[in-house]
């Protein structure tokens, strides 16, 4: 809820953000009019402003890990100390951020301003007649984001200790395979801001 | 003895002040020569005129109007009493041109006989001076000063200063509008439409797929034939995914990214793990949303956000084979371990001024507590609050129409498996035991979802102990193993004119498959061999969804993960006696297995978070038939035992037996005999 309302506030930030481009002056002015008369100034400003931000954004995290330690063989020996393997270890840290920020679009748009400098006056005016004057100010504002973000990660990790053998031998020492561990740190961050 | 002189004297001394206290007033009136009267006599002939003074509250003159004081000249400001303008009565004999400090100011005008300068005249007849001007005193009862249209008097600087005619307020007004002269039964009619019409749309599309698959394999281990052979043990095998996803979230914006930190403990361990948040780098952070009321605006939002993890992981030690040799020693394979972290989190956001992840494992037994300061630990419980939902309808103040429509779903498909190896011992002529090793799966899920979090610090806790856990998480409902600390408000926002239809679909699936197993042990056609066993076999996952929430943490949030391979006999956030070293040793003790004489009591929290004390027997600790004398030692428990605010607390005996007196008995025994067969064998020979 929260998120929304922030969003609303965003966009509406937007479009009351618009610029100070479109501000527009208009002046009306009825002045010694004849009796009876119909006297009428009428002011139109139409303004459109429209955005369209589309972004696309995809990527792809191909991180194969392959960590393999040798076979040990101890075979047929009077004396063997012993046999083992090494370890194998596979480590991987992925951060990734996709962010997208249209914000600088919508800052640059314009300000509607409600016609900030309008004036009119009707002065000396004929007895029994019409004296108008009308300002009218259309505004639209039409703001469109489109943003698609995909991310794919592929991580593979293998690790393999190799194998230990010792056979027929008349002293033989311990025999051991090693380790083996995988750690994969990801991280993915997407972030779009209207 | 006080001397009756001496008495005397005194009494004197004190006759004498008395007088000339009792007769000190009359000097004082002789002295003024006025006498004392009350009431009538108060209205003297006082000329004093405190320009600062509001004449209407002057109840101690008697003049009729207080003379206001004239400003100033430029060149001699004056402060709070500005010269008289009337300097008083004056001799016509006096002098023929003004004197005084400005009398050189003066300069004679023959066309009106009189001396003048830019303020005043001066009459030589008259000895009097005038004012050019009228300066209309007006007294300031703000300032309590007197004020002219020319000058006014500034605090401030305490000089007299022009008067500055405040220039008339611009006209701030959108539309200006002005009328003059209109015809009898005229129409006039001024107008000013403004339309606007604002639309916004936005439609975001988010998707990550995170295809993880990790295998560790220790090798196969393999004795065969020898004479004498040694051990054969396969390693150990650990897999272990951290993933963080975020969607449309923020975590820590203004104090950088988070802390990361992992530690991998092997081995058994005893005493307490100490961790301390405020050592983080960083300052502190703050988090503000912007509120803004609008109207006619027209919001769209669409938001669809898709999380799909795909993990497999895998660990699987070596098998061991020892076979046909005339003398072998243990046949053992390795421990596999795989541990996933998950922490997904769409359409929310932390805000905190340090964060951290950490992630301990420890793979063995863990003898102590995992603590943080206790200042800390007490201001997050202290805080505590019940967290809620936020319900549109209680918005208050609000002209917002709103459509919200707001839907996540979260699949989880999880298998976990472990299992340990088979052990095969056979046909041998002498050999030792035979043990497989454990296999256990723990799957830790907390979801928030639709929270608002405010506060200073909060600390999510995943506890996952694959064997047995003697102790307690702290403020955490009964029987749960994660947990949410910090303090909660509900924030509503106001004030909003918009028309808002938002749809945030979120998705999560987690597709986890986790595997654990441990290789087999065979140990046959051995004409001697040692004991055979296989190791132990984890599988864990640890999974946070967060969906729209919002974390707003001023000092810092913390996610930790506890994974604890072994027995953990201890608590996190409360110091209990586990892992702490005994303070006394007991002065004897048998040779008696600890756990057949010692009680121990482990914590089990209760409904109104306070703790029970359980005993905790041998015969019930069945799952964990190798930790329990390690972690259950009878000289920590009888050295100090276990302090905590349970009235029942637990005592304990021992049957150990004291020989002193035998001993000493024995000895004088042996003294006494001794000393009895020297007399005799000396009478004996005397004889």
């Amino acid at each position: 809820m929260k998120k929304l309302l922030r969003a609303t506030a965003g966009a509406a930030v937007t479009l009351s953000f618009l610029g100070a481009g479109v501000v527009s002056a208009q002046t009306g002015t009825i002045g010694t009019t004849g009796q009876g008369s119909n006297n009428q100034v009428n002011s139109t400003t139409n303004t459109t402003v429209s955005t369209s931000n589309g972004t696309s954004v995809s990527g792809t995290n191909n991180n194969p890990q392959d960590a393999d330690s040798g076979n040990v063989t101890a075979n047929n020996n009077t004396t063997t100390d012993g046999a083992a393997s090494g370890a194998a270890m596979n480590s991987s840290t992925l951060n990734a951020t996709l962010s997208v920020d249209n914000s600088s679009s919508a800052a640059a748009m314009p300000v509607f301003d409600g016609g900030a400098s309008d004036s009119g006056s009707i002065n000396l005016t004929g007895q029994g007649s019409t004296n108008l004057v009308n300002s009218t100010h259309n505004t639209t504002v039409t703001t469109n984001n489109s943003t698609s973000l995909t991310f794919t990660n592929n991580n593979h990790q293998d690790a393999d200790s190799g194998n230990v053998t010792q056979n027929n031998n008349t002293t033989a020492g311990s025999a051991q395979s090693g380790d083996a561990s995988n750690t994969s740190n990801t991280t993915i961050n997407f972030s779009v801001t209207n | 003895m006080i001397q009756p002189k001496t008495i005397l004297r005194r009494l004197l001394v004190a006759i004498v002040v008395m007088i000339q206290i009792v007769a000190y007033p009359a000097v004082g009136w002789a002295d003024d020569g006025t006498p004392s009267s009350d009431g009538a006599g108060s209205t003297t002939t006082s000329t004093t005129t405190d320009p600062s003074t509001d004449p209407t509250q002057s109840t101690t003159t008697t003049d009729p109007a207080p003379v206001p004081p004239t400003p100033p000249t430029p060149e001699t400001p004056n402060t709070e009493t500005p010269p008289a303008d009337d300097r008083g009565p004056q001799t016509p004999a006096g002098p023929t041109s003004p004197t005084g400090p400005d009398g050189q100011t003066y300069q004679y005008n023959p066309a009106t006989g009189l001396w003048e300068n830019d303020y005043y005249y001066w009459n030589a007849a008259t000895q009097q001076y005038a004012p050019k001007s009228n300066p209309n005193l007006v007294y300031d009862t703000a300032s309590g000063t007197w004020q002219t249209t020319q000058w006014r008097f500034d605090a401030p600087t305490g000089n007299y200063v022009p008067q500055v005619t405040p220039a008339a307020a611009p006209n701030t007004s959108r539309l200006s509008v002005g009328t003059l002269g209109t015809g009898a039964q005229s129409n006039n009619g001024i107008s000013q439409l403004n339309n606007l019409n604002g639309s916004f749309n936005s439609n975001t599309s988010m998707s990550v797929t995170n295809l993880i698959t990790q295998g560790a394999y220790t090798g196969d281990v393999s004795l065969g034939q020898n004479t004498l052979a040694g051990n054969a043990r396969s390693g150990n095998a650990n897999d272990t995914a951290n993933i963080i996803n975020m969607l449309q979230s923020s975590w820590g914006p203004t104090g950088g990214d988070y802390n990361v930190f992992s530690a991998n403990l092997y081995g058994d361990m005893t005493g307490d793990l100490f961790i301390d948040p405020s050592a983080l780098a960083g300052s502190g952070a703050n988090l503000n949303v912007d509120k803004q009321t609008n109207a006619n605006v027209d919001v769209n939002i669409a938001n669809d956000g898709e999380i799909v993890n795909n993990v497999n992981l895998k660990a699987q030690s070596g098998n061991v084979d020892v076979n046909g040799n005339s003398q072998a020693g243990d046949a053992e394979s390795g421990a596999a371990h795989a541990v996933g972290n998950i922490v997904n989190m769409m359409n929310s956001s932390i805000a905190a001024g340090q964060s951290f992840i950490g992630n301990i494992n420890i793979y063995g037994n863990l003898d102590g507590d995992i603590l943080i300061p206790p200042d800390i630990l007490q201001q997050l419980i202290a805080n505590n609050g019940p967290q809620a939902n936020v319900d549109v309808s209680q918005i208050e103040n609000t002209n917002i129409l709103a459509d919200l429509s707001d839907t996540t779903s979260i699949v989880n498909n999880t298998d976990l498996s472990a299992a340990s190896g088979s052990v095969t011992s056979n046909a041998n002529t002498q050999a030792g035991d035979a043990t497989s090793g454990k296999a256990e799966t723990n799957l830790t899920v907390l979801n928030l979802t639709g929270k608002q979090v405010v506060g200073k610090d909060a600390l999510l806790v995943f506890v996952n102990v694959l064997g047995k856990w003697v102790g307690v998480l702290m403020n955490a409902p009964a029987g749960a193993t994660a947990g949410a600390f910090g303090d909660t408000n509900v924030n509503n926002t106001t004030n909003l004119n918009a028309t808002l239809a938002a749809k945030n679909t979120g998705k999560i699936t987690n597709n986890v498959a986790i595997d654990a197993q441990s290789g087999d042990v065979n140990a046959s056609n051995n004409t001697k061999v040692g004991n055979a066993r296989s190791g132990n076999a984890s599988a864990s996952l640890n999974l946070l969804n967060i969906s729209s929430s919002e974390l707003s943490l001023s000092n810092w949030l913390g996610v930790l993960f506890i994974n604890v391979f072994g027995t953990w006999n201890g608590s996190f956030g409360v110091n209990t006696d586990a892992g702490n070293k005994p303070t006394s040793t007991p002065t004897t003790q048998s040779a008696a297995p600890a756990t057949t004489q010692a009680k121990v009591f482990r914590f089990v929290p209760t409904a109104n978070n306070k703790f029970q004390l359980e005993p905790v027997t041998g015969s019930t600790d069945d799952t964990t038939p190798t930790s329990g004398p390690q972690v259950l030692t009878a000289s920590k428990v009888i050295g100090t035992g276990h302090t905590n605010n349970n009235t029942s607390t637990p005592t304990f005996s021992t049957s150990s037996r004291d020989w002193t007196l035998p001993i000493i008995g024995l000895f004088s025994g042996a003294a006494l005999l001794g000393f009895e067969r020297a007399l005799a064998f000396r009478q004996r020979h005397l004889a």
